[in-house]
């Protein structure tokens, strides 16, 4: 347990002695705004979906900022060769990993809550005081499940291309796909299953239904779906090769 | 004069060289507006006014902010990680002309995503291309590049003087996509906000780029887009070039040029 | 103000602070001082050099004069013109090179990084080919001048940043550390070309961190230490500083600091430098005395320890040991 909160603080450390304070709240505050502004406003004036649909999809679609902080690290540690060195020492590597994703996963709950808040009192979104429960666990779903993509991407991105244009890429892949601004069912029959592979589309359908009022257990079999793709990938890439 | 614009085309091709294998770029030129295309495609097509060119229109400026946006703070930190950064600020030349000209370069990517968006609305949906003025379009797309340079000069100085503002520059991609009508008309966001929109630049470069390409402007109404665009710009430039100046003063204060 | 006559370079009780921060919740600042009211004045044409070990300021004091840092508090000017008001005027006249491969465009040939440097500093656009060419040849790397710079060695880079800086004909040269990291050969060709140019009138300033190489190069040497100038004049006037000495050089086993710190304390030692070499350390002590002490040193260390023994005379390093008390 301490060899976690230490592991846990010092990335933390890292993180902000890279990220000086004001940059870093700036782009706390202002992404998801603008993200979310950009896209529920270009729904509103399209008008396919009621505005609702575009604020939920896009405030749990600020999960993929996961992606960047977990893969950056993940190609920041192997660049200061810290990682085989973490590996090789002899202390536990589980709960080193854990501590380091547990600070991602918290990451990004914030960046959803600020999402939603900000859907809540700027866009008036209204989630049902029933749902609220079924709404954050669908976003720590959606976290971890980003989790696993950004650990992926962090060990396939020195192969590829430089890690935060291929987060980037990744992104928006996620984003296109997992139903966050354009139904699945509009999308061409073969993309929609595909969509059906991104770890994020069922945290997003589940987000919807409880704000929409649904009871906790009708999300739940979405968001097991999405909790075991993201499972799966993290073991991938933490098992030892 | 001719000097100044020598030493901008040298420096942009200099540029050139250094930063256009640069994934950032392709990321910028193509994937961005890929993907703010085909979504807005899908999110606008169900209006009855639908007209794919409006999303071509909007995806292409989206690609020309972000390619300036990933230009203008890929340059600086290129130039701080090469340890240039420090031998250009200690020249006599001027970093305004310096830093303006490799903006200026990357802008000829930005058609691309021109292109692109082209390619979207026709081969990916399959609409065909109304364009109701080309002329018309072809010289609001100049000058909206201008505009979008201005605005990119406007920002750059930031990455100057933080390490990491570089980094975080791209946080200004949205809030421009979102405040200068792209996508969707300015009259949508909150009424407080609707008067800012129409200090900034790419505002009216939105305006005449549609107002265009839908024929809805008529050519007084162009020009009178027109003649705002250059003024904003122009405002914002001069505010720029001493915003140039100051920054590097306070690098000197602060001594934060060098890497370490 | 009227004065008599002005130095190429003047720094008038220049200081600089830095400040940094450290902690992440609770922040410190913390204030380093860089500079402590450092006053220097170069002559024209002369070949100045600035000596310390590290952290004593001489790139700081290289950064001010060349106008990328700005000091906190005094004046600083370069050939008349104030370092801060006239920074631009300034930056016309001056060359500089910061030691090191960084602050070159890799992509780029050697080539073409000079005709773009020369474009920044406002070389009459005609006259760029010829001279691009006359100082690739002058560094040598007229066969290697259409390479990428990520090529290039070491060596080839520094003598690249010289030839850099050299484009528009500056009046006065800073070079802070130009040989640092050459193989002898190198940095041996480097000193040539310096020499060269300190002969053809140039104004340079210099730092460094081998002796030899300002004993060799430079008319007068500054040393300083914490931003501040300890010793000033001639590389004869500095080991002038130290003709009443000379070092005895002992090569010992395995001593322990203890016995170090006996021998400092013996009447007749000045100063006592250990040199770690693999198995043994090599003793240098500095004492009034000469042979005479050898004797009682030798009785002071463990017997049996001693291995070698010298007596020399001391050098342009002794000064500088006496001067900052360490050695690098
Ligand atoms: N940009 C900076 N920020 C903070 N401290 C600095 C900076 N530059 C230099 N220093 C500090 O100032 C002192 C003098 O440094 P410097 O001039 O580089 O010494 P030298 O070149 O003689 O080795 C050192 O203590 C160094 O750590
Ligand atoms: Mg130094």
């Amino acid at each position: 347990m301490r060899l976690f909160t230490v592991t846990a603080f010092y990335s933390f450390r890292a993180l902000f002695r890279w990220l000086s304070p004001m940059p870093y709240l700036c782009f706390r505050a202002l992404f998801p705004l603008a993200q979310l502004g950009f896209f529920a406003l270009i729904g509103t004036y399209g008008g396919g979906q009621p505005l609702s649909f575009y604020l939920v999809g896009n405030a749990i679609g600020t999960a993929t900022l996961t992606a960047f902080g977990v893969s950056q690290a993940v190609a920041d540690e192997r660049q200061q060769g810290t990682l085989s060195y973490l590996l090789a020492a002899p202390a536990p590597r589980v709960p080193i990993f854990f501590g380091r994703a547990a600070l991602h996963v918290a990451d990004g709950m914030i960046n959803m809550i600020a999402a939603l808040a900000i859907a809540v009192m700027v866009f008036g979104l209204r989630v049902p005081v029933d749902g609220i429960v079924g709404v954050v666990v669908a976003m720590l779903v959606a976290t971890i499940a980003i989790c696993g993509v950004g650990l992926l991407l962090g060990a396939v991105a020195y192969i590829v291309l430089d890690t935060a244009v291929l987060a980037n890429f990744a992104m928006f892949i996620i984003l296109l796909l997992s139903g966050a601004n354009v139904p699945l069912a509009e999308l061409p029959g073969v993309v929609a299953a595909i969509a059906q592979g991104i770890p994020l589309t069922r945290s997003v359908a589940a987000a919807r239904l409880y704000v929409g009022g649904a009871s906790f257990d009708a999300g739940i079999g979405l968001l097991l779906g999405d909790l075991a793709l993201g499972a799966f990938q993290l073991a991938r890439n933490t098992s030892p090769t | 004069m001719t000097a100044a614009l020598r030493l901008a085309r040298q420096s942009a091709w200099v540029n050139f060289q250094e930063v256009a294998v640069n994934g950032f770029l392709l990321f910028a030129v193509v994937w961005q507006p890929l993907f703010v295309g085909v979504t807005t495609m899908y999110m606008l097509r169900h209006r009855a006014d639908f007209d794919p060119m409006y999303v071509v229109v909007g995806t292409a400026l989206s690609g020309i902010w972000s390619t300036l946006l990933f230009a203008g703070s890929g340059a600086i930190s290129h130039e701080r990680w090469t340890g240039t950064l420090e031998l250009l600020a200690a020249s006599p030349a001027s970093f305004f002309v310096v830093i303006g000209g490799k903006l200026a370069g990357t802008t000829i990517f930005s058609l691309g995503s021109l292109v692109l968006a082209f390619g979207i609305g026709t081969v990916l949906f399959g609409y065909p291309v109304k364009i109701a003025e080309p002329g018309w379009l072809a010289v609001s797309l100049l000058l909206a590049v201008v505009a979008l340079w201005a605005t990119g000069m406007f920002f750059a100085p930031l990455a100057i003087l933080w390490r990491t503002v570089g980094r975080f520059l791209l946080v200004l991609e949205y809030p421009v996509f979102a405040l200068s009508g792209f996508l969707f008309p300015v009259l949508l966001l909150p009424n407080w906000i609707v008067p800012i929109t129409n200090l900034l630049p790419p505002y009216w470069a939105a305006v005449a780029m549609h107002g265009a390409a839908s024929g809805d402007l008529d050519l007084s109404g162009l020009l009178r887009a027109w003649f705002f665009l250059l003024l904003t710009g122009g405002v914002l430039l001069v505010i720029a070039s001493r915003l140039f100046v100051e920054v590097l003063t306070r690098a000197r204060r602060a001594g934060t040029l060098a890497l370490s | 103000m009227l004065r008599d006559s002005v130095g190429a370079i003047e720094l008038r009780d220049v200081r600089r602070l830095f400040r940094t921060t450290t902690g992440t919740l609770r922040r410190h600042a913390k204030e380093i001082v860089a500079l402590d009211g450092l006053s220097l004045e170069v002559g024209e044409g002369e070949l100045f050099g600035i000596l310390g070990p590290n952290g004593a300021g001489k790139t700081t004091t290289i950064k001010v004069l060349t106008t990328l840092l700005i000091p906190t508090s005094g004046t600083a000017s370069v050939l008349g013109l104030d370092v801060v008001r006239d920074a631009k005027e300034v930056r016309r006249k001056i060359g500089f090179v910061f030691g090191g491969e960084r602050g070159l465009y890799y992509r780029l040939s050697g080539r073409d990084n000079l005709r773009y440097f020369a474009e920044l500093y406002a070389v009459p656009p005609r006259e760029i080919p010829p001279r691009v060419e006359e100082l690739l040849e002058l560094v040598g790397l007229r066969d290697r001048g259409d390479e990428r710079v990520e090529g290039y060695s070491r060596g080839m880079k520094q003598r690249l940043h010289l030839a850099r800086t050299l484009l528009h004909r500056p009046r006065v040269l800073f070079l802070d550390e130009p040989t640092i990291g050459l193989d002898p050969i190198g940095a041996r060709e480097l000193r040539r070309i310096v020499s060269q140019l300190h002969e053809g009138g140039a104004t340079i300033v210099l730092t460094t961190h081998y002796l030899f190489e300002a004993d060799e190069l430079c008319d007068r040497i500054a040393v300083i230490d914490k931003g501040r100038v300890v010793a000033l004049g001639t590389p004869d006037d500095l080991k002038a500083n130290v003709s009443d000495l000379s070092v005895v050089e002992l090569e010992v086993f395995g001593i322990d600091a203890s016995t170090v710190e006996r021998l400092r304390a013996l009447e007749f030692v000045d100063s006592v430098v250990v040199e770690q070499r693999e198995l043994r350390q090599v003793l240098r002590i500095q004492t009034r005395i000469a042979e005479r002490a050898v004797a009682p040193l030798i009785a002071a260390v463990a017997a049996g320890q001693v291995g070698r023994v010298a007596v020399r005379e001391a050098t342009l390093e002794d000064a500088y040991v006496r001067l900052v008390g360490r050695v690098e």
